[in-house]
């Protein structure tokens, strides 16, 4: 028998496992199913307490959760999910972060922009977006632009008035002929950020105002849950979690630091009629759970 | 399917067309059941591992580049997988057994038992539990897809003239194997495997 006769028989008696073996339907099954999860899912990352841009930097790939806490809806789904890690949450470096707000600025009030950081800190070539919106300064003009989402209280609990706020809009996270050409330019030109305008999606996404009282001021964002399954979050051990209760249901305190360092105290409740998330949050750190609670409660 | 009609498929699959990830799968998914069967000895694990190597590859595929052929890139992704898989406790306690040759486990593992004993039937696949992963992975590689040393090279870093000797040190643990199962039957059929 010749060598090459006998490197064969070995090949066959390796390949006679795959007889039969099909898993095509099972594969193609799974990624249909996993592409509308994504669909419904938003991976939400502050950068500080302004910018509450939808940032993918790549260091959330390393990141293992040894604590998931969950605030579910109605049905007992989960819609907000706060992953805990023992290792302190991985700072995006300052010069990226100063570039990102760097994009940000250049956007003319209503643009929005995809952005690619090449290089090791980012190994799955993640690409991040942010938009500079359209500000509002009065609760009337804001509620012109929101429509029956919500209703934009003008004063809120404790005697906060209201400042200025805003409408996010989603983006379009799946673009991969998008990205293929980010990715070409980050390489052929070796640049170290790549920015495209993009158009996001004309639905509301999130509404964004700000009140100002004598403890300081608060943020009270208001997320569309339609089609959204749930939004996930990541903390680090230092993070505190808490359950508590906003008008008769379970809701979630959380005071983390966010990636520019500072801190971030936030109630968050979720109203499953309206199919919408609130979140309380404080922009002075003067402010404490309890102020932000007594405003979360009357909140409608 | 040959390179350029590889290369259009994936450009579909890119632009969002999922269906055509289907071909990919048609064309794979034999040799990568092989690949994982023999890295992991175990056929259920090797089947839910083809599944979650195609998952994967989907996942990436916009960090895939030309720089090697599509089906390398996928080998790499289904070595590492099962490099994550051997390194469980559970998983490593079959391995653990298949090398010892004990004959009994726990009544939990029933079903991995019949897997085993049904993998080491064969005198060629106790010879490949003999082997570390990393020999596993090459001499497979060698033999069932008739790599050269030169793209496993690319494919796992390492000098060709490297890749040569680990392969015959692999190829020689596999004849020692075998001429204990098999009364050196087969030695010489053994060394004259490439």
């Amino acid at each position: 028998m010749t060598r090459s006769q006998k490197s064969d028989e070995w090949k066959q008696q390796l390949m006679a496992a795959a007889e039969d073996f099909d898993v095509k339907d099972r594969v193609l099954h799974k990624i249909k199913e996993r592409q509308q999860q994504m669909e419904g899912k938003r991976m939400k990352k502050r950068i500080s307490v302004i910018v509450a841009a939808t940032l993918v930097f790549g260091v959330t790939s390393a990141y293992a959760a040894i604590k998931v806490h969950e605030l579910k809806n109605d049905q007992g789904e989960a819609v907000v999910k706060i992953e805990k890690s023992e290792n302190q949450q991985p700072a995006a470096a300052e010069q990226v972060i100063k570039t990102f707000e760097d994009v940000r600025n250049s956007l003319e009030p209503g643009e929005s922009a995809a952005v690619y950081f090449p290089g090791p800190d980012n190994p799955d070539k993640r690409v991040s977006f942010t938009r500079m919106p359209v500000v509002h300064e009065t609760s009337a003009a804001l509620q012109n632009e929101v429509g029956g989402f919500y209703a934009v209280p003008a004063e809120i609990a404790g005697g906060y008035t209201f400042v200025n706020g805003h409408v996010d809009y989603p983006f379009n996270y799946r673009q991969p002929e998008l990205f293929a050409e980010m990715y070409e330019e980050a390489e052929k030109e070796k640049k170290v950020v790549v920015v495209r305008k993009v158009s996001p999606e004309p639905k509301i996404e999130r509404v964004v105002t700000t009140y100002k009282g004598n403890a300081g001021e608060a943020m009270i964002t208001v997320t569309n849950f339609e089609g959204m399954k749930y939004i996930s979050e990541e903390t680090g051990p230092d993070a505190v979690v808490e359950k508590v209760k906003v008008q008769n249901k379970e809701a979630i305190y959380m005071a983390s630091k966010l990636m520019d360092g500072t801190d971030q105290k936030v109630v968050k409740f979720y109203q499953d009629d309206k199919k919408r998330l609130f979140e309380v949050i404080a922009m002075k750190p003067t402010m404490t759970k309890e102020d932000l609670l007594a405003i979360a409660e009357v909140l409608r | 399917m040959d390179n350029h009609e590889m290369e259009q498929v994936i450009k579909g699959v890119r632009a969002g067309d999922i269906d055509q990830f289907g071909m990919i799968i048609d064309a794979m998914q034999k040799p990568l059941f092989v690949y994982c069967y023999h890295m992991l000895g175990h056929r259920q694990e090797a089947e839910d591992a083809v599944q979650e190597v195609f998952l994967k590859a989907f996942e990436r595929l916009d960090s895939y580049r030309e720089t090697v052929s599509f089906s390398a890139w996928m080998y790499k992704i289904a070595y590492h997988h099962c490099l994550n898989l051997l390194s469980r406790a559970k998983l490593n306690r079959v391995v653990t057994f298949l090398r010892a040759g004990i004959q009994t486990v726990s009544r939990h593992e029933g079903e991995k038992r019949v897997e085993a004993e049904e993998y080491v039937s064969n005198p060629l696949h106790v010879a490949l539990t003999k082997l570390s992963a990393k020999e596993r992975n090459l001499l497979i590689l060698r033999v069932v897809e008739d790599r050269s040393y030169e793209e496993l090279a690319l494919l796992l870093d390492t000098k060709p003239a490297t890749l040569r000797k680990q392969y015959e040190r692999a190829l020689k643990k596999c004849k020692s194997t075998m001429i204990v199962m098999e009364g050196g039957d087969r030695h010489d059929a053994i060394s004259e495997v490439r």
